[in-house]
């Protein structure tokens, strides 16, 4: 488990890369500035928080790194790719194949199930269908979903539909896993679950940013960054032992 | 059982965070035998070499004592409280980085905390200790925030009279209704 987060993160080419972001809605002199000067390097394996008050600019980061929205000014970089002046096409495929995004009110599908639902996503990329079902089912299992496989997303509880999302961005491995407030509607072991789901995830090569309120998720995260009006303005040190092989004294 | 076995079994049942002196263990002994809570044959031989059994009486009282809820005690003195309540009283702005300092050092805690519950010989004793803590360290986060949310909205915590303070009277109104 501690093979890849023991090695040295920095030198590849990191998962995500923002440079001197920023993001300004509306016009003076209402404009608000939802993002100033918003730099951020993810590394392979790695997992990072972000954490600060309501309206401090947490979505809006998660957004402009998923290609989702556009910054005003600065770069973003995902996997090297710049997604500035890519096509639409180009920034669909980054969505579709580097980026698993969990929203905060999850975004499945009503009409699919949920193991047509995570596995979606790889049959969209070009894998087979029982390969992708087979996938999903696994990842559905590591969520703790493994006997709700077949419902369909109206009859899942919140918490049920929340772990559906996770695992859809979590299925096949590989991608920068983006997620706003992901255990908002879980109990707190369940929470944890899920963290530890995404903490193994990460020590296998998942990299992953994650918006949460929950200070108690936050420490599952190799590093916590904290944004006050759009400023990042604090971070902690990043993990300097790795999660396991540390013994409680 | 014997004194020194209880004294390892509560260390090991609550995550080791709590070391017993095996004095203090024969102390509590005595008083139980006293009270009637506890039994062992051979009153007159050394409490080191007798084991004890827990009485019907013991029993009756270990329950009422587990269900019972501690009393009511004054807020402990809590260092960060003090801390962050007089660098507001100092300099309100100034209070939104050392809010953010202790922040920070808490999160750090809690990180380390959750290493030790990622650990697989984390057993569940082990487990709700750092449970319990990280609840506790939480709380303290969750006060931040909300000093952090009070200093911007301008309220002062002084208790300085302002407009949007009510006045005893209107309280008084308001409960007539
Ligand atoms: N499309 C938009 N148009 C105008 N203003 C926006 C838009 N999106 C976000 N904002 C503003 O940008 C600021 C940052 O918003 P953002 O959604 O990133 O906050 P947040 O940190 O995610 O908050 P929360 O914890 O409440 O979800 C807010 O003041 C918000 O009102
Ligand atoms: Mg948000």
């Amino acid at each position: 488990m501690n093979a890849i987060s023991a090695q040295p993160k920095t030198v590849e080419t990191p998962a995500l890369e923002l440079t001197s972001v920023c993001r300004t809605y509306g016009e003076p002199p209402n404009e608000v500035r939802a993002l100033v000067d918003a730099s951020l390097s993810v590394a392979r394996g790695e997992f990072v928080a972000v954490m600060g008050p309501s309206g401090s600019g947490k979505s809006t980061l998660l957004t402009i790194a998923g290609g989702l929205e556009v910054p005003s000014t600065g770069t973003v970089r995902v996997d090297g790719q710049d997604l500035g002046g890519m096509e639409a096409a180009g920034l669909a495929d980054v969505r579709l194949r580097r980026v698993g995004y969990v929203f905060q009110d999850f975004n499945l599908l009503p009409a699919l199930s949920a193991v047509e639902n995570v596995a979606m996503v790889l049959e969209l990329a070009g894998r087979g269908r029982r390969d992708a079902t087979q996938a999903a089912i696994e990842q559905l299992g590591a969520v703790g979903l493994a006997n709700r496989l077949d419902h369909f997303p109206d009859d899942l509880s919140g918490g049920e539909q929340q772990r559906v999302a996770i695992a859809r961005a979590l299925v096949g491995g590989g991608r920068l896993l983006l997620a706003d407030e992901p255990t908002g509607a879980l109990d707190s072991v369940t929470g944890e679950s899920v963290m530890r789901t995404l903490r193994s995830a990460c020590d296998a090569g998942t990299s992953a940013v994650v918006v949460t309120h929950d200070a108690q998720l936050a420490a599952w995260a190799d590093r916590v960054v904290f944004l006050r009006d759009g400023r990042m303005v604090d971070h902690t040190e990043p993990t300097v032992p790795p999660m396991t092989g540390l013994s409680p004294s | 059982m014997y004194g020194q076995q209880l004294k390892s079994e509560f260390e090991s049942r609550t995550g080791s965070f709590w070391p017993l002196n095996v004095g203090q263990v024969y102390t509590s002994l005595d008083r139980l035998e006293r009270d009637g809570f506890v039994e062992s044959p051979g009153a007159d031989v050394d409490a080191k070499t007798r084991p004890y059994v827990i009485t019907a009486a013991g029993q009756v009282e270990l329950d009422f004592w587990l269900k019972d809820a501690a009393p009511p005690k004054a807020p402990p003195r809590d260092d960060l409280v003090m801390k962050v309540m007089i660098a507001v009283s100092i300099d309100p702005e100034g209070s939104v980085e050392i809010v953010q300092s202790q922040r920070r050092q808490l999160i750090e805690r809690m990180r380390t905390l959750t290493h030790v519950k990622a650990t697989p010989a984390a057993d569940t004793p082990l487990l709700l200790m750092c449970d319990a803590e990280l609840f506790r360290l939480e709380a303290s986060i969750r006060w931040l925030d909300t000093v952090d949310a009070r200093v911007r909205a301008g309220v002062s915590l002084l208790g300085a009279p302002d407009e949007t303070s009510v006045a005893p009277e209107e309280i008084a109104v308001e409960e007539q209704r």
